[in-house]
Protein backbone atom coordinates (compact mmCIF):
# COMPACT_ATOMS: atom_id res chain seq x y z
CA UNK A 1 0.00 0.00 0.00
CA UNK A 2 0.79 3.34 -1.14
CA UNK A 3 1.11 5.91 2.31
CA UNK A 4 0.63 9.61 2.04
CA UNK A 5 1.49 12.50 4.09
CA UNK A 6 1.14 16.24 3.87
CA UNK A 7 3.85 18.89 3.44
CA UNK A 8 4.09 21.90 5.30
CA UNK A 9 5.07 25.39 4.81
CA UNK A 10 8.45 24.82 6.22
CA UNK A 11 8.87 21.45 4.46
CA UNK A 12 7.90 19.35 7.22
CA UNK A 13 6.79 15.80 6.43
CA UNK A 14 3.20 15.03 8.55
CA UNK A 15 1.85 11.27 8.71
CA UNK A 16 -1.55 10.40 9.57
CA UNK A 17 -1.38 7.95 12.36
CA UNK A 18 -3.39 6.07 15.12
CA UNK A 19 -1.44 5.28 18.59
CA UNK A 20 -2.68 3.48 20.60
CA UNK A 21 -1.99 1.95 24.83
CA UNK A 22 -3.69 -0.18 27.44
CA UNK A 23 -6.53 2.69 27.62
CA UNK A 24 -7.32 4.31 24.53
CA UNK A 25 -6.28 5.32 21.01
CA UNK A 26 -5.82 8.49 19.47
CA UNK A 27 -5.41 9.46 15.52
CA UNK A 28 -2.77 11.90 15.53
CA UNK A 29 -0.38 13.66 12.60
CA UNK A 30 3.20 12.82 13.37
CA UNK A 31 6.14 14.89 12.33
CA UNK A 32 8.40 12.74 10.54
CA UNK A 33 12.06 13.46 11.96
CA UNK A 34 14.89 11.80 9.85
CA UNK A 35 16.85 13.11 12.14
CA UNK A 36 15.47 10.87 14.71
CA UNK A 37 16.85 7.44 14.79
CA UNK A 38 14.07 6.10 17.20
CA UNK A 39 10.77 5.25 16.30
CA UNK A 40 8.10 7.50 18.70
CA UNK A 41 8.39 10.57 20.64
CA UNK A 42 5.40 11.57 22.54
CA UNK A 43 4.33 14.64 24.25
CA UNK A 44 3.09 13.48 27.55
CA UNK A 45 -0.24 15.08 27.69
CA UNK A 46 -0.45 12.22 24.42
CA UNK A 47 0.65 9.64 26.31
CA UNK A 48 -0.32 9.79 29.44
CA UNK A 49 -4.30 8.84 28.35
CA UNK A 50 -2.95 6.11 26.17
CA UNK A 51 -1.88 3.95 29.20
CA UNK A 52 1.54 3.04 27.60
CA UNK A 53 3.52 0.06 29.30
CA UNK A 54 6.63 1.07 30.56
CA UNK A 55 9.19 -1.23 28.71
CA UNK A 56 12.80 -0.05 29.81
CA UNK A 57 15.28 2.91 29.26
CA UNK A 58 17.02 4.19 26.52
CA UNK A 59 20.02 6.85 26.16
CA UNK A 60 19.47 9.58 23.75
CA UNK A 61 21.95 11.94 22.09
CA UNK A 62 20.41 15.65 21.45
CA UNK A 63 21.59 18.51 19.16
CA UNK A 64 23.75 19.84 21.55
CA UNK A 65 25.89 16.49 21.94
CA UNK A 66 24.35 15.79 25.47
CA UNK A 67 23.21 12.74 26.23
CA UNK A 68 20.39 11.55 28.56
CA UNK A 69 18.39 8.56 30.04
CA UNK A 70 14.96 8.26 29.28
CA UNK A 71 12.04 5.88 30.05
CA UNK A 72 11.13 3.77 27.10
CA UNK A 73 7.74 2.91 26.67
CA UNK A 74 5.65 0.37 23.68
CA UNK A 75 2.89 1.91 21.72
CA UNK A 76 0.97 0.13 19.18
CA UNK A 77 0.38 1.83 16.13
CA UNK A 78 -1.88 2.17 12.93
CA UNK A 79 -0.57 3.14 10.10
CA UNK A 80 -1.80 2.17 6.56
CA UNK A 81 -2.62 -1.56 6.26
CA UNK A 82 -0.65 -2.47 9.45
CA UNK A 83 -0.73 -2.59 13.27
CA UNK A 84 2.28 -2.50 14.96
CA UNK A 85 4.17 -2.01 18.06
CA UNK A 86 6.56 0.49 18.78
CA UNK A 87 9.16 2.05 21.42
CA UNK A 88 7.96 5.42 22.40
CA UNK A 89 9.89 8.10 24.58
CA UNK A 90 7.55 10.35 26.50
CA UNK A 91 8.36 14.26 26.70
CA UNK A 92 7.11 16.85 29.30
CA UNK A 93 7.06 20.33 27.20
CA UNK A 94 6.56 19.34 23.33
CA UNK A 95 3.92 19.70 21.57
CA UNK A 96 4.63 17.71 18.34
CA UNK A 97 4.17 13.78 17.91
CA UNK A 98 8.12 12.95 16.32
CA UNK A 99 7.92 9.45 14.15
CA UNK A 100 11.90 8.83 13.94
CA UNK A 101 13.48 6.73 11.07
CA UNK A 102 13.40 3.36 12.30
CA UNK A 103 9.79 3.00 12.39
CA UNK A 104 10.35 3.34 8.52
CA UNK A 105 12.65 0.15 8.76
CA UNK A 106 11.57 -1.88 5.31
CA UNK A 107 9.73 1.25 3.86
CA UNK A 108 10.79 3.48 1.14
CA UNK A 109 10.00 7.33 0.98
CA UNK A 110 10.04 9.74 -2.16
CA UNK A 111 9.83 13.41 -1.12
CA UNK A 112 9.04 15.83 -3.90
CA UNK A 113 9.23 19.28 -2.35
CA UNK A 114 8.27 21.08 -5.26
CA UNK A 115 4.83 19.68 -5.47
CA UNK A 116 4.75 19.53 -1.99
CA UNK A 117 4.10 16.22 -1.88
CA UNK A 118 5.96 12.67 -0.84
CA UNK A 119 4.87 8.95 -0.31
CA UNK A 120 5.71 5.93 1.61
CA UNK A 121 5.86 2.99 0.41
CA UNK A 122 4.93 -0.17 2.51
CA UNK A 123 7.31 -3.49 2.77
CA UNK A 124 5.94 -5.63 0.02
CA UNK A 125 4.25 -3.50 -2.36
CA UNK A 126 5.06 -4.02 -5.48
CA UNK A 127 4.00 -1.11 -8.13
CA UNK A 128 4.17 1.96 -5.97
CA UNK A 129 1.64 4.05 -8.02
CA UNK A 130 2.97 7.21 -6.90
CA UNK A 131 2.40 9.67 -9.70
CA UNK A 132 4.38 12.75 -10.22
CA UNK A 133 6.70 11.78 -7.03
CA UNK A 134 8.24 8.69 -8.83
CA UNK A 135 8.83 10.10 -11.95
CA UNK A 136 10.87 12.42 -10.77
CA UNK A 137 14.57 11.66 -12.23
CA UNK A 138 16.11 12.08 -9.18
CA UNK A 139 14.25 9.88 -7.70
CA UNK A 140 14.77 6.98 -9.80
CA UNK A 141 17.42 4.62 -9.71
CA UNK B 1 13.17 -16.98 36.31
CA UNK B 2 14.13 -14.08 38.92
CA UNK B 3 12.40 -10.50 37.36
CA UNK B 4 13.51 -8.67 40.45
CA UNK B 5 13.98 -5.58 38.80
CA UNK B 6 10.37 -4.96 38.39
CA UNK B 7 10.34 -4.56 42.12
CA UNK B 8 9.31 -1.70 44.10
CA UNK B 9 11.79 0.73 43.59
CA UNK B 10 12.98 1.67 40.02
CA UNK B 11 16.43 3.57 40.33
CA UNK B 12 16.77 4.93 36.20
CA UNK B 13 20.47 5.75 37.32
CA UNK B 14 21.58 2.59 39.13
CA UNK B 15 19.43 0.49 36.04
CA UNK B 16 21.87 1.99 33.30
CA UNK B 17 24.73 2.05 35.03
CA UNK B 18 24.68 -1.65 35.77
CA UNK B 19 23.27 -2.29 32.01
CA UNK B 20 26.25 -0.57 30.53
CA UNK B 21 28.91 -2.01 32.65
CA UNK B 22 26.93 -5.89 31.31
CA UNK B 23 27.18 -4.07 27.61
CA UNK B 24 30.70 -3.27 28.06
CA UNK B 25 31.42 -7.08 28.84
CA UNK B 26 29.94 -8.19 25.82
CA UNK B 27 30.35 -5.22 23.59
CA UNK B 28 33.76 -6.92 21.92
CA UNK B 29 31.94 -9.98 20.32
CA UNK B 30 28.22 -7.60 20.02
CA UNK B 31 30.33 -4.79 17.74
CA UNK B 32 31.76 -6.85 14.89
CA UNK B 33 28.73 -9.01 14.54
CA UNK B 34 25.65 -6.71 14.58
CA UNK B 35 27.22 -3.46 14.43
CA UNK B 36 24.04 -0.48 13.67
CA UNK B 37 21.67 -3.33 14.98
CA UNK B 38 19.29 -2.76 18.04
CA UNK B 39 19.84 -4.69 21.30
CA UNK B 40 17.57 -5.40 24.59
CA UNK B 41 20.24 -5.87 27.47
CA UNK B 42 18.83 -7.95 31.11
CA UNK B 43 21.81 -6.98 33.31
CA UNK B 44 20.29 -9.09 35.38
CA UNK B 45 20.02 -12.27 33.83
CA UNK B 46 23.29 -11.27 31.11
CA UNK B 47 21.09 -12.11 28.22
CA UNK B 48 20.77 -10.18 25.31
CA UNK B 49 18.14 -9.77 22.12
CA UNK B 50 19.16 -8.21 18.92
CA UNK B 51 16.84 -6.86 16.06
CA UNK B 52 16.96 -4.31 12.99
CA UNK B 53 14.52 -1.88 15.27
CA UNK B 54 14.40 -1.25 19.00
CA UNK B 55 10.79 -3.00 18.82
CA UNK B 56 12.66 -6.53 17.23
CA UNK B 57 14.51 -6.57 19.98
CA UNK B 58 11.99 -6.04 22.47
CA UNK B 59 9.36 -8.62 20.99
CA UNK B 60 12.35 -11.02 21.55
CA UNK B 61 13.17 -10.40 24.83
CA UNK B 62 9.19 -10.23 26.10
CA UNK B 63 9.22 -13.70 24.42
CA UNK B 64 11.72 -15.24 27.62
CA UNK B 65 10.82 -11.66 30.15
CA UNK B 66 6.94 -10.59 29.84
CA UNK B 67 7.32 -8.75 32.70
CA UNK B 68 11.00 -7.14 32.30
CA UNK B 69 12.08 -3.35 31.93
CA UNK B 70 15.77 -3.88 29.64
CA UNK B 71 18.50 -1.26 28.45
CA UNK B 72 18.16 -0.58 25.02
CA UNK B 73 21.02 0.53 23.18
CA UNK B 74 22.19 0.79 19.27
CA UNK B 75 24.88 -1.63 18.85
CA UNK B 76 28.65 0.51 18.66
CA UNK B 77 26.85 3.73 19.38
CA UNK B 78 27.60 6.17 21.78
CA UNK B 79 23.34 5.89 22.72
CA UNK B 80 20.57 4.72 21.60
CA UNK B 81 19.17 7.38 19.82
CA UNK B 82 20.00 10.49 18.21
CA UNK B 83 17.25 13.61 18.13
CA UNK B 84 19.29 16.45 15.72
CA UNK B 85 16.36 18.40 15.98
CA UNK B 86 16.53 18.85 20.05
CA UNK B 87 18.43 20.61 22.30
CA UNK B 88 19.19 20.00 26.03
CA UNK B 89 16.25 20.72 27.78
CA UNK B 90 15.48 19.98 31.17
CA UNK B 91 12.48 17.46 30.11
CA UNK B 92 14.53 15.40 28.71
CA UNK B 93 17.09 14.91 31.23
CA UNK B 94 14.79 13.65 34.28
CA UNK B 95 15.51 12.06 37.82
CA UNK B 96 13.47 8.70 38.20
CA UNK B 97 13.65 7.37 41.80
CA UNK B 98 10.34 6.73 42.68
CA UNK B 99 8.85 4.14 44.24
CA UNK B 100 6.90 1.94 40.94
Amino acid sequence: MILRGSIDDKNQLWVPITVAGEYGQQKISALLDTGFTGELQLPLQIAVPLGLKLVGVASYKLADGSVSQQMLFSASINWGTKTRLVTASVVMDAEDVLMGVSVLHGYVLLVDFQQKQFVIKEPGTDDPQVGDVTQSPALKS
Amino acid sequence: MNESNQENRFNLEDFSKKSEAFYNLIKGQLEPKFKGKYAALDFESERYWIGDTPTEALTKAKKEFPSKLFYFLQIGSPATFNIQSIISRSCLKPKYDFAW
